[in-house]
């Protein structure tokens, strides 16, 4: 690949021949006059606010947008609320294009002001029995649905990508999507941007399907949506820790607009070593360490490592406690070796996790012992979406070496020749 | 042919009949507009309909007369909304009601286009009494036949900018200036002329006399310290329209209420109708002050 990002995903002159370029118009060394050009719209949006989550529970939804809108890959505007209320049960999440968000905010004051001619809600409230009357989230749904819809047609989207939570005609949960496209789709959970890719998943452990719903608290889900919040800013980096927040219920909407990141911890980072593929782990030598392993008690699950596992016999680390227990406890252990070190020489780990709910012993090799008390709420099955999932058979494979043992609670830990970043573990029941 | 017959005019004593009363833009010689007082007579036909401002807010009632037992009781509202913070009630012919109405709302649509933010009721009046006014100027149109309540609040609080996404620099340029106020209640009323005041109390229709009659003893200006409060208005103004009721006693009528309370009382800056409980019993209260009259009178 050329070096010069100007001929990135262009056709290479040497197999296709010089780019003919006729067609432009001559400020960009075509021949059209700029009357002659065909007509365009918006082509890419400006400044953008990025992901927006949702999540749907028993008798509501919690939908979360942080606060920022970028120009580019500046983090233009620190204080933009991009949740936004249309009555007492509804609230549209915009990511994109955030003027485009502006002329459908306006769109939906004018829609509300309409909504209004023929006679106030609240009176409709009393004699109908509730907040029948007012315009569901579906209904809303449908109107942006085809507001985008009629813009793509037109070849002048709006570049947004929306997610509409609230209750719909029946006072039920309702969450669905309308994007630029005029596509829409509608789940129990849902994230746009980057959310799609990081923060899915994540709603996905705790609500797989529709039915799951039943089950999942107002607390619970906000709960939910915080963490996603948090993985977020740690990964996604046209975002910031502060955060907006609404939960619709039957009660109505409660907006918080100035929420922060709580508990952050970014241990994980010292594991991240640039980009692309790395046969060598490197561990950071300082005192740090130990303070990582002090944060990451909040990531321990609530009812121990028993807890985490499940019947499968082989499997990675996927829970974001589990996976940095294990692995700050390995890396600290292989810390400790004399250099050059030799990662196919194993140690000896150990956690008793025979000491009780919520509390665990933790020695290392070198007879260091530290016992710590988990506060912990989060979930052992919140996943950790970054971190693929090996299938594997009951037999280990050849090219992992054992790189510890934990006994006690009957874990055995290996490390993969091929990536050495993970660390996989093995329940001996 | 010439209709009209300046010496025959001159001979009656009423003008009337006289040709100067067939054509909307044309003056009797005494400078009348014959068409505009018509419409009026038209106004004094209809249900009466008051507005009251009050101290924290704007209440609007009609009486609405019943022209046939078929039509369902409390639909067929006649009160209407023009933007979230401003009402609209009129008397004489509904379907010039129906237009007025439209119209306001386009006045109001634009003025958000325009300005992104919603109309002040002053500017609703006065472009309302412009437009008005332009029905009395064209031999090709007739002048409305409803003199309309205007009743509006004015957020007391800073108003964000419709699609607002952000609060702006704190200081500096763009800044704001603290300690601002503005905003408050407020009440016109436009006759079919386009003449336009803003008013204390408002009455229009049937019973308006009666009803002015009442408005002038309630206190209603805002200097005087006892100014009466939003609810206490709610309660006044069903017991107006249920004096001024009494002279067609023998029609029945639906009493229609709507208020604007200020953005931080109970209707939070928006114009709706009066919560059914507080409507019945300010219904409850005007009949019972109203049997208190009949007694001290035998």
């Amino acid at each position: 690949m050329n070096h010069l990002p100007h001929a990135w995903g262009r056709p290479r002159d040497d197999v296709y021949g010089h780019y003919n370029p006729s067609y432009l118009p001559t400020s960009l060394g075509g021949t059209q006059h700029i009357s002659s050009m065909p007509t365009s719209h918006t082509q890419s949006p400006i400044v953008t606010g990025t992901s927006v989550i949702a999540i749907k529970f028993k008798t509501g939804i919690v939908i979360a947008a942080d606060n920022l809108a970028s120009y580019g890959s500046l983090a233009r505007f620190t204080d933009v609320k991009r949740l936004k209320p249309f009555n007492k049960k509804c609230v549209v999440g915009f990511g994109g294009d955030v003027s485009d968000m502006q002329y459908i905010d306006r769109l939906l004051m004018s829609l509300d002001v309409q909504q209004n001619y023929a006679g106030s809600a609240k009176e409709m409230d009393e004699e109908d029995g509730g907040s029948k009357a007012l315009m569901g989230a579906n209904n809303l749904h449908t109107y942006l649905s085809k507001v985008m819809y009629k813009r793509r047609s037109d070849f002048n989207p709006l570049w947004n990508a929306l997610l509409v939570a609230g209750l719909d005609e029946k006072d039920a949960p309702f969450l669905a999507s309308a994007d630029l496209l005029g596509t829409t789709y509608s789940a129990p959970t849902l994230a746009t941007g980057f959310g799609a890719h990081l923060a899915q998943p994540l709603l996905r452990n705790v609500v797989p399907d529709e039915k799951a719903v039943e089950g999942i608290t107002r607390e619970k889900a906000v709960e939910t949506v915080r963490e996603c919040m948090k993985v977020l800013f740690y990964r996604d980096a046209r975002s910031m820790p502060e955060y907006s927040i609404a939960v619709i219920d039957g009660s109505g909407v409660e907006l918080k607009t100035d929420e922060k990141l709580e508990n952050q911890s970014w241990a994980f980072a010292e594991t991240i070593r640039g980009y692309g593929t790395q046969t060598v782990p490197v561990f950071v030598e300082d005192q740090d360490q130990i303070r990582t392993l002090d944060e990451m008690r909040e990531y321990l699950p609530e009812d121990g490592l028993s807890a985490a596992m499940d019947d499968h016999p082989f499997r990675t680390a996927t829970d974001p406690g589990e996976f940095r227990d294990i692995y700050l406890a390995a890396a600290q252990a292989v810390e400790r070796m004399p250099k050059p070190r030799q990662l196919e020489i194993s140690f000896d780990l150990q956690v008793d996790a025979g000491m009780g709910q919520g509390e665990h012993e933790f020695s290392y090799a070198q007879g260091a012992t530290e016992s710590w008390y988990q506060e912990s709420s989060v979930d052992s099955k919140v996943g950790w979406g970054m971190f693929p999932t090996v299938e594997m058979d009951d037999q280990v494979p050849k090219a992992w070496k054992k790189v510890g043992e934990v006994k006690g609670a009957t874990i055995e830990l290996y490390l993969s020749e091929q990536n050495e970043h993970y660390i996989n573990y093995r329940l001996i029941h | 042919m010439d209709l009209i017959d300046p010496e025959r005019a001159r001979k009656q004593k009423t003008s009337i009949g006289t040709g100067y009363d067939l054509s909307n833009s044309v003056f009797s010689p005494d400078g009348r507009n014959f068409q505009v007082e018509y419409a009026v007579k038209a106004v004094e036909n209809g249900g009466t309909a008051i507005g009251i401002r009050c101290k924290d807010g704007v209440v609007l009632a009609l009486e609405k007369l019943v022209t046939s037992k078929l039509l369902k009781k409390d639909a067929n509202k006649r009160i209407a909304t023009v933007d979230r913070n401003i009402g609209v009630v009129h008397s004489g012919l509904l379907p010039d009601g129906r237009h007025f109405v439209s119209r306001a709302r386009e006045e109001a649509a634009s003025w958000r286009s325009t300005y992104k933010a919603p109309i002040p009721a002053a500017s609703l009046a006065n472009r309302m009494g412009a437009y008005v006014q332009a029905y009395t100027l064209y031999s090709s149109v007739r002048p409305f036949g409803i003199t309309a309540i205007v009743g509006g609040w004015d957020a007391e609080t800073e108003v964000d900018v419709d699609g607002a996404v952000g609060s702006g620099p704190k200081s500096g340029s763009g800044g704001k200036t603290q300690g601002v106020k503005e905003g408050g209640p407020y009440l016109y009323m436009i006759e079919p002329s386009g003449l336009y005041w803003g008013y204390y109390g408002a009455a229009t229709g049937k019973g308006r006399q009666a009803a002015k009659a009442e408005l002038e003893k309630l206190k209603l200006d805002p200097k005087d310290g006892e100014c009466i409060s939003l609810e206490e208005g709610v309660k006044e103004a069903a017991r107006i329209i249920y004096v001024a009721h009494e002279d067609s006693k023998d029609k029945e009528f639906e009493l229609e209420m709507t208020w604007i309370s200020a953005v931080s009382g109970p209707t939070e800056g928006r114009h709706e109708e009066v919560p059914k409980g507080l409507r019945e019993e300010a219904e409850r209260l005007a009949k019972k002050a109203l049997e208190g009259d009949d007694e001290m009178e035998e």
